[in-house]
């Protein structure tokens, strides 16, 4: 590519030179041509022929004069005399001439010269003498004339054909010139020609590139958005069944569990978010250079979040046979703000990472805050390791992506290779700093250096006066939006549930809400249509804040969902916290009264409550066939159940109108109608302290 | 046409037009000696009918003037002194616009008045300080600077230095 560049930059130099050639001897001959015509123009030449044959005729005239003079009486002799002067003046220019010089040097013209002049000289004394001496001299300077005449027509011939070469020379020579010049204006023409076919060449071939680099660029930018798409709804697809899992895993949460069950289930969140994150993750690192990774500021405790995830991890540890612990230097910071989910995912990172390399050693935590001033100071995270060790020459390149050391790490570990460069990135992203210290066999020292925030000890937020807000949420999703309807539930709040766009839009038009929670991917209606619908339809929701619910959002999503009329996002699975943080920003905190009915609810629809689930524990005693009558009317009863805080009695029915859409044969209902039964016991003795619970294990032995 | 030559035209018509004729007179002297130039045409001044005719102390008696120059009929660089063609025209009260000179061997040819400038046409009776003998194309020859400019080297001009000039006659 190079070489040809040369080349053509070669090639077109030595065009340039060679038109600058041409241009040049085409100027030259041009300078010479005009030199020849001038010499043309500026005649120095007279009428060369007409004074030749002048010069003839005047002889004629002057033997005319002198016959005339001898055969008439008396003589004019005037005339004689005249005639000779003028001849004489003639022959006198014809010697003395520069014009005909070249006519002299001819041998015959000069010959012919001589002998006139002689005939001149001899005759001018006879001319000036007196007349009787003239007269007498007439018939001799006759004679002598009539023998001049032949030298007087070599004298013109001669000349008239010397003058004809040296025109035909002269002619000859401006033919020459002109012929040069028109072969030189030829090349000029052809080498320009040449020049500007080349550089059109030149300039196709660059627009050509031009095209070729623009199609590439257009290829690779069409692949990066494939990937980013491909990304998008594979983290929708990804988060969308997570949100199940961890939604109903914080339902489990809050339920009745006994200290191990607790335990398990909170160590199954606790993963389920870490799995969260690390699908998020890999989609920051794919779809975030660092400088573009979104960060928020929040307050978190910095002890929940090293045990939480030392916690994650024990199991991993234990596996390996490692200690997992860790501990403050210094003085303790209870909150710091920071970005909760970066800040895990790099300890996460690096904890697993110093566990994949250590065996029945120990891995430490060690957090150090040094404060600077009173808003202001860094945290040290140092996690280290009695492991393997880094080689020193393979420190440097542990933070690259896809890194791992050598061949065998994938056996050993496990991993992606990607828990590192996440970790420098998102690092680098919160303006701090990240490095790493090993010794081969001895074990590594990782440490993570943040700017951070101190915030003010309580956040007002959570002190703040409750309030019941009305909510709607448009989810599509049915256990996601039991789950969100679950969780606002029990955080004090009123839920109306829509299952579709349409259903989102006729509600909010209806009915006053404080807050829509709107699900972004729907069937027909998606999420944005809805919102638009609703900010334009006037309805009693049309000022309401609107909330997006959805897995997968890009930077640009956020400009197109703000256009819609959304007020902010919240990620799927939704989670507790955020939800509490958003409905706090709201004005309204959480009551945290969880499964406790709601006060204000009037008496006459908790009777009708308590009518309806009788009713319909009794229509299932009596095993109806119809599974799709039997899902309607569980789905149904369960939104009912969540108004009333019925949290048991409404897994259950989701349960049985689970089992009912699956298809489950209806004998293993029983278990699902006995414990219906039991809750209906259970009601049938309000007050008492001991709700029933749903046990885990006979639920899960539904197929 | 160079800028030049159509101010010498101009000053040349206003020449002919104008300029009274120096002796102030209708009536020229007569020629005592020979007569080697005679004017006619369009003139206001006449001593032989409507004719002006001139022998040599006649011509030598107007205002001289000099010229020096080769020409391409003789060798070298010659003195000419004559009289200036404008100087003769206003002379005779011309009022034409060409002057067809003739030879004495009847060659004929015509000069534009614009060529009798103060510069221009000199009508040479002088060659070196002696006068011009017939047989060196004397006693009259219309003589332009030749090595003054190049346009007094060209075939036309050229054509105009008669030499054995013996008439004009002014032309309207």
């Amino acid at each position: 590519m190079e070489q040809t560049g040369l080349i053509h930059r070669f090639g077109a130099g030595l065009l340039t030179a060679l038109a600058l050639v041409c241009a040049l001897i085409t100027g030259i001959l041009a300078a010479q041509l005009a030199g020849e015509l001038r010499a043309l123009a500026g005649n120095s030449t007279d009428n060369v022929q007409w004074s030749l044959s002048q010069s003839e005729v005047e002889f004629l005239e002057f033997q005319a004069a002198l016959a005339r003079a001898r055969h008439s009486d008396p003589p004019d002799l005037e005339a004689v005399r005249l005639e000779f002067d003028i001849f004489y003046s003639r022959v006198g220019t014809l010697e003395a001439g520069p014009i005909y010089s070249d006519m002299r040097a001819q041998p015959e013209f000069d010959a012919a010269l001589t002998e006139i002049r002689t005939f001149l000289d001899a005759a001018a004394p006879r001319m000036d003498a007196a007349d009787p001496a003239l007269i007498a001299a007439l018939p001799d300077l006759s004679d002598s004339a009539a023998t001049l005449r032949h030298a007087l027509r070599r004298l013109t011939v001669s000349g008239l054909m010397q003058f004809a070469a040296v025109m035909d020379d002269r002619r000859m020579a401006i033919r020459r010139t002109l012929t040069r010049l028109a072969v030189v204006a030829l090349a000029l023409v052809g080498v320009l020609g040449f020049l500007a076919w080349y550089s059109h060449r030149v300039g196709r071939q660059a627009l050509h590139h031009g095209r070729a680099l623009a199609e590439a660029r257009d290829r690779a930018l069409a692949g990066e958005k494939a990937k980013a798409d491909f990304l998008a709804v594979m983290s929708h697809e990804i988060r969308t069944p997570l949100n199940g899992i961890l939604g109903n895993v914080a339902l489990l949460e809050d339920s009745d569990l006994d200290a191990d069950q607790a335990r398990f289930v909170r160590n199954m969140g606790v993963s389920g978010r870490v799995l969260l994150d690390h699908v998020e993750s890999v989609l920051d690192l794919a779809r975030f250079t660092p400088g573009r990774i979104a960060l928020t500021q929040e307050s978190l405790e910095v002890d929940r979040l090293l045990q939480d995830i030392v916690d994650s991890q024990d199991s991993h540890a234990l596996a390996q046979g490692n200690r997992l612990s860790w501990a403050w230097v210094g003085t303790p910071e209870r909150r710091i703000c920071a970005d909760r989910a970066a800040l895990q995912q790099i300890l996460l990172n690096l904890v697993s990472n110093a566990l994949k390399f250590t065996r029945h050693g120990e891995v430490r935590v060690e957090v150090e805050v040094d404060a600077r001033t009173e808003a202001r100071g860094e945290i040290e995270f140092r996690v280290i390791d009695t492991g393997a060790g880094i080689a020193a020459a393979d420190l440097p390149h542990v933070f690259d992506d896809f890194r791992t050391t050598d061949a065998s790490f994938g056996r050993i570990a496990g991993g992606t290779g990607l828990g590192l460069g996440i970790a420098r990135r998102l690092v680098q992203a919160m303006a701090g700093e990240i490095g790493g210290e090993s010794t081969l066999g001895q074990g590594s020292v990782f440490w993570v250096r943040l700017p951070i925030l101190r915030p003010a000890e309580e956040s007002p937020a959570e002190t703040a006066a409750p309030e019941r807000l009305r909510i709607l949420v448009v989810e599509d999703n049915a256990i996601n939006l039991d789950v969100a309807r679950d969780m606002i539930s029990r955080l004090g709040h009123s839920v109306t549930p829509a299952r579709t766009g349409r259903e989102g839009v006729a509600a909010a038009t209806a009915e006053a809400f404080d807050l829509i929670l709107m699900d972004i991917a729907m069937p027909e209606m998606d999420g944005l249509a809805a919102a638009c619908a609703i900010r334009s339809s006037g309805g009693a929701s049309a000022k309401t804040p609107i909330v997006a619910l959805t897995a997968n959002v890009r930077p640009e999503d956020r400009d197109r969902f703000r256009a819609a009329g959304l007020s902010t996002i919240l990620t799927k699975p939704l989670q507790k916290d955020r939800l509490i943080r958003l409905l706090a920003r709201l004005g309204a905190v959480p009551t945290a009264t969880e499964d406790t009915p709601p006060d204000d609810i009037p008496p006459g629809l908790r009777a009708r409550f308590d009518r309806e689930t009788e009713e319909l524990l009794a229509w299932l005693a009596s095993l109806p066939e119809d599974r799709a009558d039997i899902a309607r009317r569980c789905h149904r009863l369960a939104g009912t159940a969540a108004v009333f805080g019925q949290a048991d009695l409404r897994r259950a029915l989701i349960a049985l109108e689970e089992a009912a859409r699956a298809g489950v044969p209806f004998a293993q209902f029983g278990v699902l109608a006995e414990r219906l039964a039991d809750l209906r016991a259970d009601r049938a003795a309000p007050g008492e302290g001991g709700r029933a619970r749903l046990p885990e294990a006979r639920l899960r032995s539904v197929p | 046409m160079t800028s030049r030559a159509c101010r010498r035209t101009f000053l040349a018509g206003l020449t002919l037009a104008c300029l009274a004729p120096a002796a102030g007179a209708d009536h020229l002297r007569d020629p005592e000696g020979p007569v080697i130039l005679t004017v006619s045409g369009a003139i206001a001044h006449h001593n032989a009918g409507d004719e002006a005719r001139f022998d040599l102390d006649m011509l030598r008696a107007l205002d001289a003037r000099e010229v020096t120059t080769s020409t391409i009929w003789t060798e070298g660089a010659i003195r000419f002194t004559g009289v200036s063609l404008d100087v003769l025209l206003a002379h005779v009260g011309a009022s034409g616009s060409t002057v067809a000179a003739r030879a004495i061997n009847d060659y004929t040819v015509e000069i534009p008045a614009s060529d009798a400038t103060p510069e221009g046409a000199l009508l040479a009776y002088g060659m070196n300080g002696a006068p011009m003998s017939r047989r060196d194309k004397g006693p009259l020859w219309v003589i332009y600077p030749f090595d003054a400019s190049v346009d007094y080297r060209s075939e036309v001009i050229y054509s105009r230095s008669i030499w054995q000039l013996d008439r004009m006659e002014i032309r309207e």
